[in-house]
């Protein structure tokens, strides 16, 4: 008997293990797995392997409701359904608010994606690095805990990533958005254009307007073909999983390349309880993992855990890893376990039409848009709020719908081939600041189906963050208006919480000083080394960039810094 | 039941269900089994004479009133479902004082006064309209003959001569 348990034991002992198959997860399994690492990798959710994407071809006509979500799904789903791409062609992805319940302390929308891949493959593919001037922000502007790292730290991480994911977008010589290795550009429309022409020349380059840079494979490369990987066809129906692997999800890219290494070890259906921590040894030792379908509880162990479980489950994670030495949770001897939680502030935005080019029209589909970085507080202070956004910004001319008239007048109503204004509009993008008083914790008595506390979430907009979506409306009324925009209109999104951005950041920050944050420059806890955090739990800021570029270079990096202390055998 | 389960199965994502039967292809009036205001015809009438049936396809024949019954059942309240009931049977009502024959058997011209002359649901009524609209303009023949659709272009052209 004492034979089989070493042996059991054996089998379920690997190198490393990673927790969370999602777009930080996915890199650390590949980048620990091609260094030669026998990776275990967790997933809480089902198996979705590339090309299980049950709605990817389907046509609009073979949907039951057009793509409508049912009043059956919609009540049941307060929270799920408030997201965009919940919808009948891609609700299969999504969390449902009754199969894993949180307690909102305060309105939290929180969108969470429960399979392999997580949410890598219904992200919207939003990719620029960081400039300097993001990292040092928190310093500049007195916020509590500052970055250890800066841009050239990661810049050589953003390249290595960029050039595996794949990323188009043009060389805009940005200094406060650096370039990548990019793919060919998407094309701007005629209205795009002018815009970006007209700010050139009323803000004297203060105020670039570029093409969005974007995780899609438009010119794609050897290393892509490798993954299995093609072309994207541009088909915008991202979010039902690409049967091409045309934009990067770890479904498509870093896990298949990664079980191609035969060094990958993929556990779904594996809730991670907790961190197992050895006290006489001063490390962590393993996970504690609760199969979801028979509920038994199983320990992995490894010499090198990464917790990349998305922010909050991160958080969770961490929190509920109690012990002697660590009563709060792992590595949370200063408290601040869970604190500091900062997310995108989305809830406005802006819309006009143009009534220029009105013998032009876009051709084809584009999944991606024209982006302006931020331009406020760029390179010193100069509003009465901290921080600025980014924006979005499309321009398309669509065939318009006459519904005019009934019987054969209606029915040539529809026939006809009529295009109305340019429709243009921006979508807002605003950094907040982390606080204190912003966090998550485990709840004292409540638990999920698998005796995991259930996380409180109290997370608060201030009034930074309304004075800078006022800001917004009055620089983006202004933009419009100096383009020659009409029927501009802005929007308030009433219903809007943090959360619902899918950009929830921080509560395991990385900083400086172990007294005021919990992971060191390369991403491990102050106190137990050999455990890195490389989700969005990381991150000490927001700015204003789509996050998930920089969790992937983030994981890149701190996995070969793990691997070498690995092979040093300092952990 | 069929159609429940179908609606189940995509809810849940369950991998293996890669094959969706085309609803125009497929609906019966036997899986549309509650709040079923089609026995009277009137949507069906309704959607005809809405987009009739000329050289080309009408609403009718593409399905649209089988569409409309079950995103009323599956994607609207109940008490409006039965508002919409109460509008077919008004507009029943109105067919057989005026013309003494059921909506559904009246002349395409008739129906069409029936429905335009209706002043107390009116509302409803371009609720049906829309989504007749809706269900026309999604419909393979509408997007495949009339708007050159294609799911996967491959290419976009951001400025090009109309």
């Amino acid at each position: 008997m004492s034979n089989f348990n070493i042996d059991s034991k054996k089998k379920r002992t690997f190198d490393a293990i990673v927790i969370g198959s999602g777009i930080s997860g996915g890199w650390a399994a590949k980048e620990l797995c091609e260094k030669g690492l026998k990776t275990l990798v967790l997933e809480r959710g089902r198996s979705v392997n590339h090309g299980e994407y049950p709605t990817t071809m389907m046509e609009p006509w073979e949907f039951d409701h057009l793509g409508q979500i049912t009043k059956e799904m919609k009540d049941a789903n307060p929270i799920a359904s408030k997201c965009y791409a919940f919808q009948e062609d891609a609700a299969h992805f999504f969390v449902k608010d009754k199969e894993h319940p949180y307690i909102q302390e305060l309105p939290f929308d929180w969108i969470r994606g429960y399979q392999t891949g997580g949410k890598s493959l219904m992200w919207a593919r939003g990719t620029q690095r960081w400039s300097k001037y993001d990292f040092e922000g928190p310093e500049r502007d007195g916020f509590d805990v500052h970055w250890p790292i800066g841009y050239e730290d990661l810049a050589p991480w953003y390249s290595h990533v960029e050039i595996f994911a794949g990323i188009s977008g043009n060389k805009d010589g940005l200094e406060q958005l650096p370039d990548g290795e990019f793919l060919r550009p998407h094309e701007q429309s005629c209205v795009e254009k002018h815009f970006t022409d007209q700010m050139q020349k009323h803000y004297n380059g203060s105020r670039p307007v570029i093409i969005g840079r974007c995780a899609h494979l438009t010119d794609p490369q050897p290393i892509h073909y490798q993954q299995g990987r093609a072309k994207c066809q541009q088909r915008d129906l991202c979010q039902r999983g690409c049967p091409y692997g045309g934009y990067f999800s770890s479904n498509a890219s870093t896990l298949p390349w990664a079980k191609m290494t035969g060094n990958l070890t993929m556990r779904n259906n594996s809730v991670a309880h907790s961190i197992i921590y050895d006290e006489k040894k001063q490390k962590a030792i393993g996970v504690k993992v609760i199969d979801t379908i028979t509920k038994e509880e199983i320990n992995y162990f490894a010499k090198i855990i990464f917790v990349n479980g998305a922010t909050v489950n991160t958080n969770i994670v961490l929190l509920n890893s109690k012990s002697a030495r660590f009563p709060n949770g792992l590595g949370n001897d200063n408290g601040l376990l869970g604190k500091y939680i900062h997310f995108h502030n989305f809830e406005t935005g802006i819309s006009a039409e143009y009534e220029g080019y009105l013998d032009k029209k876009t051709e084809g589909i584009r999944p991606n848009g024209s982006y302006i970085p931020r331009f406020r507080n760029v390179k010193k202070q100069e509003t009465d709020f901290l921080r600025g956004y980014a924006a979005g910004f499309s321009a398309s001319r669509m065939e318009v719908t006459n519904r005019e008239g009934w019987g054969e007048e209606l029915k040539n109503n529809l026939f006809e081939k009529k295009y109305g204004n340019w429709r243009v509009g921006s979508h807002f993008m605003g950094e907040t600041i982390p606080k204190i008083s912003n966090y998550v914790k485990l709840d004292e008595t409540q638990t999920d189906d698998w005796g995991v506390p259930l996380v409180r979430i109290n997370v608060a907009m201030d009034d930074n963050d309304r004075k800078m979506a006022q800001d917004f409306k009055e620089q983006l009324t202004e933009m419009y208006t100096l383009a020659g925009f009409t029927n501009i209109k802005t929007r308030e999104r009433n219903a809007w919480n943090p959360g619902l951005d899918i950009h929830e950041m921080g509560g395991v920050i990385m900083g400086k000083d172990p007294k005021n944050s919990l992971l060191n420059e390369w991403n491990q806890l102050h106190h137990c080394k050999n455990v890195f955090v490389t989700d969005g739990a990381c991150m000490t800021s927001s700015s204003t960039q789509n996050p998930s570029l920089t969790f992937m270079a983030l994981t890149a990096r701190a996995a070969n810094h793990a691997v070498e202390e690995f092979r040093k055998g300092n952990l | 039941m069929k159609r429940r389960n179908l609606i189940k199965s995509l809810g849940l994502g369950l991998i293996g269900a890669s094959h969706f039967p085309a609803w125009a292809n497929n609906w019966s009036d036997k899986d549309l089994d509650f709040n079923n205001i089609e026995p009277s015809g009137v949507l069906s009438k309704f959607v005809d004479v809405t987009i009739p049936e000329t050289n080309s396809p009408g609403a009718k024949s593409i399905g649209a009133h089988l569409y409309i019954q079950r995103i009323l059942n599956d994607c609207y309240p109940t008490n409006f479902q039965k508002e919409i009931n109460e509008t077919a049977a008004n507009i029943n009502k109105a067919a057989n004082t005026r013309f003494g024959k059921s909506f559904e058997n009246l002349q395409n011209n008739e129906a069409l006064d029936i429905i335009k002359s209706n002043a107390t649901d009116t509302k409803n009524i371009n609720f049906l309209k829309n989504l007749t609209i809706r269900a026309y303009t999604s419909s393979e023949y509408y997007l495949t003959t009339h708007k050159n659709y294609q799911m996967a272009p491959g290419f976009f052209h951001g400025c090009v001569e109309i």
